[in-house]
């Protein structure tokens, strides 16, 4: 017998992810993404701005376009005010795109920055990003897979457990290469063009990874019973959808359990299904409190409902993601070693 | 006495419709047999007689639903005896975008063959596939000959004491083809194991020892070649499909 070492079989399952992206044109695509992304951070300028005195310092502003429109002077009548009150007014501008579009900034940078990096995490990364992630990676496993040419890997002195479960761990490896390119890049274009290094910004990485990770492993489940990228593609995405419904549906019921307007047992119910199913509004809610973006926007009234849940905790959402991630998985190498090919 | 090399006791398969459970096909009833170590055996049998789900519960791709498969002695839910046994597949699709070289790599890793000795082994292989000048070019621009010679050399990485080959002569060239009864004679001089499933007839006659023919999951003939080369009434002699010809009816 050889004795193999630990990562013997996850290697070359990753070399051959990794391969198999680039055949596609994924890792292109991808990269194109981030590329436009960092360029986009790159060509923003920030002038006119003023530091805060300190971190928790409110940011005021002064009266604007209504009512400039109803008396043209207004504006400049209360800049002249505040002036002579001893009011320093801060008349700051972002621009983007090497100047194509710009926009009145708050007093400091680090509230611009901020809030570009909240929408590149949430928005871009987070909606947008896991969904072409979950949809480009979907064909990877089924054409693995195929009998053609898993019949011959399965031939070989290796559990088949180990050889699905390399191969999931080795997608999530590109896909975590991919994430942390994204996020560290466009931190950087940001934070050579402002100076401002927001290092909070890169908790994004893992926890955008963790939400790939429960979805795709829906994926792998698709794939091993149908072996259909078509199946793969579409059911990952309905399962996303899903998912934000039972969420939001399950927050919603507790937040208007209050009220009595919504029976107990349907609170329950949601309860259960809220714990068995991924939980995007609350994974949303932990990117929207590490980024501190409650600074730049208002918090949705569905983040709202799920803090004043008792039973909320960020920790026990991240926990049961990650059981539901390793029970997918699970399921699916149960069904894979039953397969005969 | 030797182990054998492959054993078959009662060996019984039913696949079940996954939607309808209870639809089924019984692909193997009962088939017992040994293939002995040293022995180049081969699988007969019209198309749907269960040849290759012998082949695949021997390797361990397909669950029996009855009976007793044993490789090297040992049961088939052992993996490791898999580390002695080289399978060529009947209808190959590798990735394409691997290259030859590439690929040997990947499968052969599998194996549990040292990087150093596959980085040694895969150019001499190629070479002697004829693959050599194509060992860097993505398998997406090979012909389905190529494949072919691509696959047994994957069969063959990791030295294999039985050497399982499922219809290895399609879309071989003549050339091809010899060098695969160049391979199969080697390997039984070395006193290694060769198991084939073919449609190939006469190559069957002249490179076997020995046969078993399965009809309809049945096993119908188990014997040598050489019986069935002679007429048992009149003595003479005949082509194997003529042999055979009896067992191919039965299905008509």
């Amino acid at each position: 017998m050889i004795a193999r070492p630990r990562f013997a079989v996850l290697l070359p399952l990753v070399g051959d992810t990794f391969r198999q992206a680039n055949a596609s044109g994924i890792s292109a695509m991808m990269l194109t993404v981030t590329a436009i992304c960092t360029i986009l951070c790159l060509s923003v300028n920030i002038s006119g701005d003023i530091s805060l005195q300190d971190k928790d310092e409110t940011v005021y502003f002064l009266p604007t376009a209504p009512e400039s429109k109803a008396n043209p002077n207004y504006a400049v009548a209360d800049q002249a005010k505040a002036k002579s009150d001893g009011i320093e007014t801060v008349r700051g501008k972002a621009t983007l795109a090497f100047g194509l579009m710009s926009f009145p900034m708050s007093r400091e940078r680090a509230d611009t920055v901020h809030f570009l990096e909240t929408i590149l995490a949430g928005g871009i990364a987070g909606t947008f990003g896991l969904l072409l992630a979950l949809v480009w990676t979907a064909g990877f496993l089924p054409s693995f897979l195929d009998p053609g040419s898993a019949s011959v890997l399965i031939a070989k002195p290796i559990s088949r457990q180990k050889l699905l479960v390399g191969k999931y761990f080795s997608v999530l490896a590109f896909v975590g290469l991919q994430v942390a390119l994204f996020v560290v890049l466009t931190w950087l274009g940001l934070g050579i063009r402002t100076k401002v290094w927001d290092a909070t910004y890169l908790w994004c990485i893992p926890l955008l990874l963790l939400q790939f990770a429960v979805f795709y492993g829906f994926s792998v489940l698709l794939a091993v019973t149908t072996r259909s990228t078509v199946a793969c593609v579409f059911g990952s995405v309905l399962f996303w959808l899903m998912s934000w419904g039972i969420n939001y549906g399950s927050v919603m019921a507790h937040g208007l359990r209050e009220s009595k307007s919504v029976p107990g047992a349907t609170v329950m119910l949601t309860d259960a299904a809220y714990w068995i199913s991924p939980k995007p509004i609350d994974a949303a809610l932990i990117l929207f409190n590490t980024l501190d973006a409650g600074h730049d926007f208002e918090k949705p009234a569905v983040f709202r409902f799920l803090e004043s849940r008792k039973s909320y905790s960020p920790t026990a959402s991240i926990l049961s993601t990650l059981i539901l991630a390793a029970v997918l998985l699970a399921i699916s190498t149960y069904e894979f070693n039953e397969t005969d090919y | 006495m030797t182990t054998p090399v492959a054993e078959f006791v009662d060996v019984a398969k039913i696949y079940r419709s996954p939607l309808r459970r209870r639809r089924t096909v019984e692909a193997l009833k009962g088939v017992s047999f040994r293939v002995e170590p040293g022995e180049v055996f081969a699988l007969l049998g019209p198309n749907r007689a269960g040849k290759t789900t012998l082949l695949k519960i021997l390797l361990g791709l397909s669950r029996p639903s009855g009976g007793d498969t044993r490789r090297f002695g040992r049961s088939i839910s052992s993996r490791e005896t898999l580390s002695s046994v080289g399978y060529m597949h009947g209808n190959q699709a590798f990735p394409g975008y691997l290259t030859a070289t590439c690929l040997l790599e990947f499968y052969g890793g599998f194996s549990g063959i040292p990087q150093r000795s596959l980085r040694a082994k895969v150019p001499a292989l190629l070479e002697r596939m004829g693959l050599a000048d194509r060992a860097r070019e993505p398998i997406a621009r090979f012909s389905k000959g190529m494949v072919q010679r691509l696959a047994l050399a994957q069969s063959l990485l990791n030295d294999p004491e039985l050497l399982v080959l499922d219809e290895p002569m399609e879309g071989l060239d003549l050339n091809a083809r010899l060098l695969l009864h160049e391979i199969i004679e080697e390997q039984r001089s070395e006193g290694k194991t060769v198991l084939l499933v073919s449609h190939a007839l006469e190559e069957v006659a002249r490179i076997c020892d020995r046969v078993a023919v399965l009809v309809e999951g049945r096993l119908a003939y188990l014997g040598g070649v050489d019986p069935l080369l002679h007429d048992p009434a009149t003595g003479e002699e005949r082509s194997l499909q003529d042999a055979l010809s009896p067992f191919y009816h039965t299905l008509t």
